[in-house]
């Protein structure tokens, strides 16, 4: 698995992030509203957004005096492969355990 | 659709799959070298090469019918679930592996699309791979 994979998982592991994610998929949204929705403190959501910007799932851009955050779906392609790749994994092992048990006669 | 699952009929009474699915010995031949033992709250490990040591505690043991393990590793990071459920066809034996929770339920069930999609080529392809099987 990629680095990146590796982190985009590390970062969606998390309930809250997924739900920060959920929100930043419909709505472009500066720190003090995500703080409101989350009833979180500052540094704390500061940190959630850190973990997802440093992946990439989470795009920040200056409007004014604010910083707007919204989702980048991208980075989930490689969280997908990372799946699909277990998808395969047991599609190969399932075929070895029935050729397994049929042949302990 | 976060689910693995994988369905197969094999050739075998229920009591010879459950061998070759709870015995490590057996495991290692179509899986991977393991410390496996199928009791409630034992650990394992398997030894699963490039992706690291996958481990886990056994969860249920219904002997012939159901085994429940967690399975995670430093790599994969969440806590997922294999379930692998044994049924009788025919004097032949239906196995069902399903491996979940590769992301817990949001909170909230507004889960963007976006975590969704890849998984209905998967669905697609499964439904296939069943048709295939029941013809």
């Amino acid at each position: 698995m990629s680095r990146l994979a590796d982190e985009v998982f590390r970062a969606i592991a998390d309930p809250t992030r997924r739900r920060m994610l959920a929100i930043l998929e419909k709505e472009e949204l500066p720190l003090k509203r995500i703080e409101a929705r989350f009833r979180m403190s500052r540094p704390a959501v500061i940190k959630h957004m850190r973990v997802l910007k440093s992946c990439r799932l989470v795009q920040v851009r200056r409007q004014g005096r604010q910083m707007m955050h919204r989702l980048n779906p991208q980075p989930l392609a490689a969280v997908r492969d990372w799946v699909a790749a277990f998808d395969r994994f047991w599609d190969t092992h399932m075929a070895r355990l029935k050729q397994q048990v049929e042949s302990d006669k | 659709m976060r689910v693995i699952r994988k369905e197969i009929v094999i050739d075998a009474p229920q009591a010879k799959v459950w061998e070759h699915i709870t015995d490590p010995a057996k495991i290692a031949g179509w899986l991977m070298p393991n410390t496996f033992e199928p009791t409630v709250g034992r650990e394992y490990t398997m030894n699963c090469g490039r992706m690291g040591t996958i481990s886990g505690v056994v969860k249920e043991a219904n002997p012939h019918k159901k085994l429940v393990y967690s399975w995670t590793s430093p790599v994969i990071k969440v806590q997922t679930t294999v379930t692998i459920t044994l049924s009788e066809e025919n004097g032949r034996t239906r196995l069902i592996l399903e491996h979940t929770g590769w992301e817990a339920p949001p909170a909230d069930q507004t889960i963007p699309d976006t975590f969704n999609q890849g998984w209905d080529e998967h669905l697609k392809a499964l439904q296939n791979q069943l048709a295939a099987a029941n013809k």
